[in-house]
């Protein structure tokens, strides 16, 4: 048969030109996924563990927080790969700025994650013991967050590549009385969901029938939800946000925007 | 790179050669994906959902019956007929075969590469060469390369048509 040309610009593709890495990232990612989820398929065969026991000991295992600011992004039910374990730490004051730095560099300091909010009046005494992580006043204005050692805020470099469709969701998020904090979260598409006796397909039908499509995208094997910090808060807190935590919109849309640009930017180092 | 075959053995032995298949066929195969159920992003995670699905049954693989390109695009069209079905839409095809076979890297000679490379580096204007990098070589959609250019999504499309054109005379 003869070649069409775009089957010959495909087939003369620079390997020097083999660059755009964020699919191929994201791929990896969820072999990996897929493997270790058959291994614990496998395990459970042996131990006679239950589908949903399982779960949750991943979700528990698994759960992380990211308290940012006046902000705070949870990226949990995600079975995490041992190695290439990146921290990401934050700086919020007169310039906006987040790195991200190999787990090497933060060693053996136990606090990994240092917000300043200048303006937010966000109470220090959020509950949010239950994530193991704690927020303690450093001034008027001033909110330092740390997690234990044993809490270590982590991202694999693959996570970060995999939440960024999620973060540009966000975009369409935006808006007065939006602020405060949001949250990511995934489930794999077979699970169920901690907080609900539904099926995640189920969850999935229910949000397509009530017309709130855009809050969840399904990649690969999971489904990313994104909640606004109204029903983030709702789900976490079991109330409502307060207007403190609302008036802190500004810095929520300036920590997504920082986020976006430095997953846009990331390179995994594998 | 090395034979299929041998890196196939390779990626047996240490999963992370895989990254070498995926680099290898993730822009045609995304292409394919996007031709069938009409939509990018639903594109990427079939690509991805095929490669996952390949990688788990790649021990099954007999490199010596079937490319692994054949094996790995077969796995796509069916997630993406999988998709259309549960979408309840239906796509214009009227041969699936020849469809895939458009998008199917397959193996040049380096003298023939080199001539499709020199052609490209002379389409004119540049943003024809441009346009044929970023979606054939670099992966890009028409959307990103529209929003890098700041141009509507149908000047993308415009400009691809007429540098494939341009690239027909050249290489005929």
């Amino acid at each position: 048969m003869k070649k069409t040309i775009e089957q010959r610009l495909l087939s003369a593709r620079p390997e020097s030109q083999h660059g755009h890495a964020e699919f191929v990232a994201r791929t990896v990612n969820a072999v990996r996924t897929a493997q270790t989820n058959e291994t614990f398929e496998q395990l459970d065969r042996k131990t006679g563990i239950t589908k949903k026991e399982r779960f949750m000991l991943k979700l528990k295992r698994t759960a992380r927080i990211l308290l940012i600011g006046g902000a705070a992004l949870a990226i949990s039910g995600a079975t995490y790969a041992a190695a290439d374990h990146y921290v990401l730490k934050w700086h919020y004051g007169s310039t906006s700025m987040c790195t991200i730095e190999p787990e090497s560099c933060v060693k053996p300091t136990p606090a990994v994650i240092v917000g300043k909010d200048e303006k937010s009046s966000v109470p220090a005494d959020w509950k949010i013991g239950q994530w193991g992580i704690s927020a303690k006043s450093t001034g008027q204005y001033h909110l330092q967050y740390s997690v234990s050692s044993e809490n270590k805020i982590y991202f694999t470099s693959a996570e970060l590549s995999l939440a960024q469709p999620a973060c540009d969701l966000t975009k369409n998020q935006s808006g007065s009385g939006r602020g405060g904090f949001f949250w990511i979260t995934r489930y794999p598409a077979d699970g169920t969901m901690d907080t609900s006796p539904l099926s995640v397909k189920d969850e999935v039908a229910l949000l397509d029938s009530s017309g709130h499509k855009d809050l969840y995208k399904k990649i690969g094997n999971y489904y990313y939800y994104l909640m606004t910090p109204q029903t983030a808060c709702t789900a976490i807190f079991g109330r409502p946000a307060t207007d403190a935590e609302n008036a802190a919109g500004p810095l929520w849309s300036k920590t997504i925007q920082a986020l976006t640009d430095l997953l846009a930017t990331f390179t995994p180092s594998s | 790179m090395m034979d299929e075959a041998e890196l196939i053995k390779a990626i047996l032995e240490n999963s992370d050669r895989y990254a070498e298949l995926v680099t290898c066929y993730y822009v045609g195969l995304i292409i394919h994906c996007e031709r069938l159920v009409g939509d990018r992003d639903e594109a990427e995670d079939i690509a991805q959902e095929a490669f996952v699905k390949a990688y788990l049954q790649l021990e099954r693989f007999d490199p010596s019956r079937a490319r692994f390109s054949t094996w790995l695009y077969r796995i796509a069209t069916n997630l993406a007929i999988d998709y259309l079905r549960v979408h309840k839409r239906k796509v214009e095809v009227e041969d699936i075969e020849t469809l895939t076979e458009t998008t199917m890297p397959t193996f040049l000679e380096d003298e023939e590469k080199l001539t499709i490379r020199n052609a490209v580096a002379e389409l004119q204007p540049l943003e024809y060469r441009r346009a044929i990098e970023a979606y054939y070589w670099y992966g890009k959609s028409y959307q990103q390369i529209a929003d890098e250019a700041g141009v509507p999504i149908n000047t993308v499309r415009t400009w691809l048509r007429r540098a494939k054109l341009q690239l027909k005379e050249k290489l005929s």
